[in-house]
């Protein structure tokens, strides 16, 4: 049987759409294959729909990330992650931001690849802030972001008191919040953090 | 009766309903006649496809098996819908089998669907493509689909300077 030119004889877009079946780690593996490969890669405009998870590794004080859904946990697919003492994850977006709390309820996003960080105004600045919401609007480019609306929360969603047995760099929430991401026009995005989404149809909260 | 003709020429007689799991042959019997010459598709692939075909009308047309049926109103409360056949797990158990082919086979199974627009061949194919490119490096990939490494040494090295996290063995 002659073999088959997946590369240049395979339609670019259901190459688009294997690459959007894949995490983190084999989307970077998928578009180093080969041009046509690498191709489908800035074609996709789908986010990845499996956040982030994280892990606590028991050898190691420091953190582990998961690129997968919670159904399909990959051993492959783990991340180191600079320093977050002191911070509190609260979850994580589809396209691969993570979203932490410090010891004052201010928040900071962090894109673990790239190791951008960007910390949200503070929700003191915004007196008229709603606990229902937290919206970040961006550019889609990490290094380019900014703020337009940020409506922060006053009320104290998460758990700031910790136990000594409690580890302090998983998420403590008190209520179920959904962190999701979604396209907002002109390439930007935006994030949100939502207690009345449906928990199973967009971001997994991480516990 | 709808009459499917290979492209080597081979016949093949189905039901409507098994052929019209395919959207463009339900879209050319809509204003043409029942005998339709697929010539880029091989007999031996159009006989896989029919067989896919066959397999999803039957349950399509009774979307639950009655054991799944019960499990279902058993476990759900109220509005899941099942109108899906994949979320039938005796459907995707026989789908899981289907695709249990070597790459060539899958590659001109999905061309062949592709062509005919039968979605849910198409997604099967292409999940079981990624599930086969998953956990390898871009070499292993590149073995196992015959694929020609086209980029300069310098592109390669850029690439893996870019996602050095994605090429570490861990």
């Amino acid at each position: 049987m002659a073999p088959r030119n997946w590369a240049s004889g395979f339609p670019s877009e259901l190459l688009s759409q294997i690459f959007e079946l894949c995490n983190y780690f084999h989307r970077a593996r998928f578009a180093a294959v080969c041009r046509p490969w690498h191709t489908a890669k800035l074609q996709t405009s789908k986010l990845l729909s499996t956040p982030w998870l994280m892990l606590s590794l028991p050898f190691d004080y420091r953190r582990w990330l998961a690129a997968s859904s919670s159904a399909d946990l990959d051993p492959m697919a783990r991340l180191r992650l600079p320093d977050i003492n002191g911070l509190a994850a609260i979850g994580s977006s589809p396209d691969g931001w993570l979203v932490f709390v410090d010891m004052e309820n201010e928040i900071l996003v962090l894109n673990p690849l790239n190791k951008v960080s960007i910390q949200f105004p503070s929700f003191k600045t915004y007196p008229e802030a709603t606990p229902l919401h937290i919206i970040l609007v961006a550019t889609d480019s990490a290094s380019d972001v900014h703020f337009e609306a940020v409506r922060l929360f006053k009320e104290e969603w998460f758990v700031t008191e910790f136990g000594k047995d409690d580890d302090h760099g998983v998420s403590r929430m008190k209520k179920d919040v959904v962190v999701g991401w979604e396209g907002y026009g002109g390439g930007r995005q935006r994030l949100f953090l939502d207690t009345r989404q449906d928990l199973s149809s967009s971001g997994q909260l991480m516990t | 009766m709808i009459k499917l003709v290979s492209g080597d020429g081979a016949e093949f007689e189905v039901e409507e309903e098994v052929a019209f799991q395919s959207k463009i042959i339900k879209d050319i019997v809509a204003d043409a006649d029942d005998v339709i010459p697929l010539p880029t598709v091989s007999s031996k692939v159009l006989i896989q496809v029919i067989e896919y075909c066959r397999k999803h009308a039957a349950v399509n047309s009774f979307p639950l098996s009655p054991s799944s049926s019960a499990a279902a109103a058993a476990s759900s409360s109220s509005s899941i819908s099942y109108s899906k056949p994949v979320s039938d797990p005796a459907l995707r158990a026989w789908d899981n089998e289907f695709v249990k082919l070597n790459n060539s086979s899958l590659f001109d199974i999905v061309i062949a669907a592709n062509y005919l627009d039968i979605e849910e061949l198409v997604d099967l194919v292409l999940e079981t493509v990624a599930d086969r490119i998953k956990g390898k490096q871009a070499q292993e990939i590149r073995r196992q689909f015959n694929i020609e490494n086209d980029f300069t040494p310098e592109e390669e090295e850029a690439l893996r300077r870019e996602n050095s996290w994605a090429f570490q063995n861990n």
